[in-house]
């Protein structure tokens, strides 16, 4: 895999170095921030409320009514995001015609692409990363369940990867970036929403599109539990999707 | 033709169907992985009281479970319960690929929930084996049972005792009984009539037997079936209408149920729209039998019930259900009878809250045997068909 740690490296340095990921960071973080204060804010009716009524306070768990809304805040503003950090990093060496050059150097099209892949994901998940304190300092008011914690990091990483993959399709398609950014918008939008269709379709049919719904599989993650099925759902996806990417770059060598 | 052959040869086509393999190839594995996964799940709950995992014993019956079960959760869209009750399904289904389940917002489809006779919010309706269970309050014990009893192949046996005027199960006047017996047929339950002159003994599948308003008095050798069926651990449901006691009053005396010969008068049903001789409950006792309810009943013409004093020991006798104490136990019934009227005389009449529902337990020799007596018409084992709303 000749390629993947220049590649990664090289990937790193251009995210830090430019502004998009600056402003992209602040954004995310401020989004998040705003979720985080409205969860822990409602949890602190709740809870005076539940001063007056015991039945209620048995109910209060900042687990089921913190972390688990705010993972799933987490993963709406990651759909938003994601188009933006994916949509340079394919077309724009189309559009400098680099792409070429890329392709031509003695590097495996995998390694590259992994790199590229691999450098996204450790860039989003560093912004997801930075709501972390937030439920550090949430943890010193409360006693939080850390291993739930840890289930809706490992969820969201997961999510970031099969984003980041279908995202970088859609920017392996075009040499424009909005563009790349318009149909990665649109197609996880579409796989997200798809779940809400089951209701009027038939049941096999109800099946297949519950288990395509991108956003199904994290629920489980968000509540604390780690089932294999999601994080088979994830990984295939990205695999999937990656593959892709790599036989449409591979056809450009050969349609000329 | 020879532009056809060039096609074929040219390099855009032999790239291009290679790739079309490769993907199809790799994309037939990737749902190879993904069917081969889904047929395994293995999951791992981190949350503190294991919220996400049932007990051993419903892991169980989930794995015995081969039929096709269908869930229809009746809740409104977006509720804090709703997400409860998905968690809970998810849960059940994790364990049994066999089950599925839907959610129907009860306002958005009103017709299928009047076809399952859905009232409340939160409803489910557990289907499988061509039968149903409907479950109000959903949580793991409840939905549990509600399995279990649909897969139970074995059907529970009621047994009417017949033969001294009893309202027949067949009958289908005001009176009869026929209602309750499809109801009860719902219910997975087998309705049987029962003489106790032809029998010597009660049948072994008999899981309760019911003796439902005798106008005539059983004879002693009936009344003595009655308990050895009893003293083997046979459970027992009487009723009484007032003025016949069809011979059992000292019978019920020695399992600690004092039956008085009076009417009880209730004024407060007059509120409901009832007549004063429909006594209202309005207070169960905590028990299994009375668990989630809350909804008054009314028993049309009941006689009252006290705790005898002095049983042989490992006899528990408890009060099920109690009137308001606006009601009496009136014993001047001549009056009544006659000229229609009745007031409450200190002396003779007890003052309410009175007992219409009691049950008495055996306990030593690990004997359970349970005994309702009323004097109602329309009591029922489960208390579904009684129940009315108090609206």
């Amino acid at each position: 895999m000749a390629g993947f740690k220049p590649v990664y490296r090289k990937e790193l340095y251009s995210f830090f170095a430019s502004p998009t990921f600056y402003v992209v960071a602040l954004i995310f973080l401020i989004i998040a921030g705003y979720f985080f204060f409205s969860a822990v804010s409602y949890y602190n009716i709740l809870s005076f409320q539940g001063m007056q009524n015991p039945m209620w306070r048995e109910q209060l768990n900042p687990t089921e009514m913190v972390l688990r809304p705010f993972f799933m805040d987490i993963s709406v503003i990651m759909l938003l995001v994601c188009p933006l950090l994916t949509m340079r990093v394919l077309a724009e060496e189309r559009k400098t015609n680099t792409s070429e050059l890329l392709f031509t150097y003695p590097l495996s099209d995998t390694g590259v692409l992994l790199g590229k892949f691999l450098a996204t994901l450790s860039v989003l998940f560093i912004i997801i990363l930075g709501t972390l304190p937030s439920l550090i300092y949430f943890g010193t008011l409360t006693p939080l369940r850390w291993q739930i914690v840890g289930a809706g990091y490992l969820g969201l990483f997961l999510l970031a990867a099969a984003f980041i993959s279908l995202g970088i399709l859609a920017s392996s398609l075009t040499e424009n970036q909005i563009i790349a950014a318009v149909i990665a918008f649109g197609a996880l939008l579409l796989f997200w929403v798809i779940g809400w269709s089951k209701a009027f379709t038939g049941p096999q049919m109800a099946r297949f599109i519950n288990y395509i719904s991108i956003i199904n599989h994290f629920e489980n993650f968000a509540k604390g539990v780690i089932d294999i099925r999601d994080v088979v759902y994830y990984v295939v996806f990205s695999t999937f999707f990656l593959f892709l990417t790599l036989r449409f770059l591979e056809s450009q060598r050969w349609r000329g | 033709m020879e532009g056809k052959k060039k096609l074929f040869h040219s390099r855009t086509f032999k790239y291009g169907s290679n790739t079309a393999l490769r993907t199809v190839i790799f994309t037939a594995i990737l749902v190879f992985v993904v069917l081969i996964v889904q047929n395994h799940p293995w999951r791992v709950d981190l949350t503190e009281s294991k919220e996400f995992t049932l007990t051993d014993q419903t892991q169980k019956i989930l794995k015995s479970i081969k039929i096709p079960i269908t869930i229809k959760a009746f809740y409104q869209e977006a509720t804090r319960d709703r997400i409860k009750a998905q968690d809970l399904l998810d849960t059940y289904k994790y364990y049994c690929p066999n089950l599925k389940y839907e959610f129907i917002d009860p306002d958005r489809h009103p017709e299928i929930a009047k076809n399952y006779d859905v009232k409340t919010y939160g409803t489910v309706v557990v289907e499988g084996a061509g039968r149903k269970q409907t479950i109000t309050l959903l949580n793991e014990e409840n939905l549990t049972n509600a399995l279990m009893k649909l897969i139970q192949t074995k059907k529970k046996v009621i047994y009417f005792v017949t033969g001294h005027g009893e309202a027949s199960i067949n009958d289908f006047d005001k009176n009869g009984y026929s209602m309750i017996r499809r109801e009860l047929e719902k219910e997975n339950y087998e309705v049987k009539t029962l003489d106790l002159l032809h029998t010597e003994k009660i049948p072994d599948d008999a899981s309760v037997v019911i003796i439902n308003g005798p106008k005539k008095a059983l004879m002693k050798p009936e009344i003595e079936t009655l308990r050895k069926y009893l003293d083997s651990g046979g459970k027992l449901i009487v009723m009484l209408d007032p003025f016949y006691d069809g011979g059992l009053k000292n019978f019920l005396k020695d399992y600690g149920i004092g039956i008085k010969n009076d009417i009880v008068i209730d004024k407060l049903s007059r509120v409901f729209g009832g007549s004063y001789l429909m006594p209202v409950i309005t207070k169960y006792t905590r028990h299994k039998i009375t668990e989630n309810f809350n909804i008054a009943t009314f028993f049309p013409e009941s006689r009252s019930l006290t705790k005898v004093e002095k049983t042989k020991p490992g006899i528990n006798v408890m009060l099920i259900a109690l009137t308001s104490s606006g009601a009496w136990a009136e014993t001047d019934t001549k009056t009544l009878k006659e000229k229609n009227t009745a007031s409450f005389d200190p002396n003779q009449d007890r003052q309410g809250p009175v007992c219409l529902v009691m049950m008495s337990e055996i306990t030593p020799e690990k004997k359970t045997e349970k005994k309702d007596d009323t004097g109602n018409k329309n009591k029922k084992e489960d208390n579904k068909s009684d129940k009315k709303d108090n609206l």
